[in-house]
């Protein structure tokens, strides 16, 4: 088994992009028993470990069917983030940029391992950032990460 | 049309901006013929050198001041390259001329100004096109495969177009950006805002692609690569999340992201995601990538005018090679039209360029939405208040 996430991460701790900036993943997924948002919830926690950043502000669009949700992200250090993922491709696909400050790293759609199943990549993910994504769902607005956690 | 039987051209404002390329267009296209550079007759001397140099690598005459330029009979349409700031003015004053105009983007800074050049263009019957990406092959390959229904229900588009070119790792990334809500100025010589320069292809395109407009506006701009930016307190990247009337979502990435993050000009690509399935087009795909012992690219040198290397004349100065592990497979019918050539197509056929004033006017709009709600941190909903 592969890890996307482990190897991003290496590369990004080496430093040979510079500081992360910016995470933009388009994510194809045949779904089974997770929903869109839960895999989406997944590669921002694997898109907040690579930025080393903690989300403040999130924007959630996501089609009346469910088949598609897309995610603006602002870090509290400044980092973006823009996640999507969809249902509707029959085979996974992620196509993936990350911008360092000096640099890039890219993995394309179709460059995908065998087997890859994003829902076993060792990243856990945070009770908030579920509930800060269902209330930008619920309300149609960018939720705030902090005023989600004072409720809860 | 002149007697001449070709398109009479008159330029607006010459080398380092973007003329350097549309003059080439309409070189390119034999139903057109340049008749000279002007501009107005006030503009500071180093304007007015650069606008000389255009003329004199043309050959044609430099008219000192546009009013005098506009009373020519032999110019049918006007090619507006002016700064982004007197954009807006100098388009008006060519529209009411009577004469039809190719503008570059963005059209106007402010949104009264692209009101007030869509009144001039339609109170005074010209054609207008604003440059764009729409009549790029790839761009107009994603609109083919949502017109041909292979995705089904268009759901949302995914756009990156950033450029790799100027040298990154020199923004201090201490603090996040703050955004200013009605930003003044957008270009300098070392930078230019580039939600405005760069995002406005994106904003362009997926108007036209989804062929709706947008209604709602989130925005963030950053600063994450380039000092001159920050120097300047103008962003040099932006990300956009957006919502369109037919239901439509959208997300832009965009900006500038340095010579070194990119094998080539930079990600330029459109993800597409349909009710059956997804397609992702890719200005550089397909490709051959080629390895070879040949000394390994390196970025030119630092060009004190244009730190960025905006500028194909800079390109050209500095003798720099373009990046070409990348060699991207020619169509079997290789009859591209540049964008230029198109504006006069729709010209010739009476109908209105797919990228108007008007379209210009919109684009402007969700920009101007774009820096309020970076500034606020929240969506803005269009259209703007007028005022």
């Amino acid at each position: 088994m592969h890890s996307l996430y482990e190897t991003v991460k290496e590369i990004l701790e080496s430093r040979r992009v510079g500081d992360p900036v910016f995470v933009r993943c388009n994510a194809h997924v045949a779904l089974e028993n997770e929903n869109v948002s839960i895999v989406l919830a997944r590669i921002l926690s694997m898109a907040s470990s690579w930025l080393e950043a903690t989300p403040m502000q999130v924007y959630a669009q996501i089609d009346h069917n469910l088949r598609q949700i897309s995610t603006t992200v602002r870090y509290t250090d400044g980092q973006t983030a823009i996640v999507t993922v969809s249902t509707v491709y029959s085979k996974t696909s992620l196509d993936l940029m990350v911008l360092g400050n000096k640099g890039a790293l890219y993995h394309d759609a179709a460059a995908i391992a065998p087997g890859f199943d994003i829902m076993a990549e060792p990243i856990p993910i945070p009770d908030w950032l579920m509930d800060a994504l269902n209330q930008s769902i619920r309300d149609g607005e960018p939720a705030y990460i902090e005023e989600v956690m004072d409720i809860e | 049309m002149s007697s001449s039987q070709q398109y009479g051209i008159l330029l607006v404002t010459g080398m380092k901006t973007h003329q350097e390329n549309y003059a080439n267009f309409f070189v390119e296209d034999p139903r057109c013929k340049i008749i000279a550079v002007t501009d107005e007759a006030n503009i500071p001397q180093k304007r007015l050198n650069w606008n000389k140099q255009l003329a004199e690598e043309l050959n044609v005459p430099y008219i000192i001041d546009l009013n005098e330029a506009l009373k020519l009979d032999e110019v049918d349409i006007v090619s507006v390259c002016s700064e982004h700031e007197r954009r807006g003015r100098v388009t008006i004053k060519c529209a009411e001329a009577g004469k039809h105009v190719y503008i570059d983007k963005p059209m106007t800074c402010r949104l009264i100004d692209a009101h007030q050049v869509v009144e001039a263009v339609e109170n005074h019957g010209v054609y207008s096109q604003v440059f764009s990406f729409i009549h790029y092959p790839w761009v107009r390959q994603a609109k083919s495969v949502v017109e041909s229904g292979e995705i089904g229900d268009l759901l949302s588009i995914h756009f990156d177009v950033m450029f790799a070119k100027g040298y990154p790792g020199t923004a201090p990334l201490d603090s996040p950006r703050k955004e200013t809500p009605y930003p003044q100025r957008f270009t300098f010589t070392e930078c230019k805002r580039e939600l405005h320069t760069t995002g406005v292809y994106a904003i362009g395109a997926i108007r036209w692609i989804a062929d709706s407009e947008i209604s709602q506006v989130f925005c963030i701009t950053s600063n994450y690569f380039f000092a001159e930016h920050a120097r300047n307190d103008v962003e040099d990247f932006a990300v956009m999340a957006l919502n369109l009337k037919s239901g439509v979502t959208a997300t832009i990435g965009c900006g500038r992201i340095g010579y070194t993050s990119h094998p080539a000009g930079g990600p330029n690509k459109i993800t597409l995601i349909g009710s059956k399935a997804s397609v992702l087009v890719d200005s550089q795909k397909p490709r051959i990538t080629v390895c070879s012992n040949e000394p390994p690219w390196t970025p030119p040198p630092v060009d004190p005018e244009d730190p960025m290397c905006f500028w194909q004349s800079t390109q050209n100065q500095a003798g720099s090679r373009p990046k070409n592990n990348w060699v991207p497979i020619k169509p079997v019918n290789d009859n591209v039209k540049n964008d230029a050539s198109w504006f006069i197509d729709y010209i010739e056929s009476g109908k209105p360029s797919d990228m108007t004033a008007k379209d210009g006017a919109a684009t402007v709009e969700v920009l101007m939405a774009g820096y309020l709600s970076a500034a606020k941190s929240k969506i803005i909903s269009l259209p703007l208040p007028r005022h």
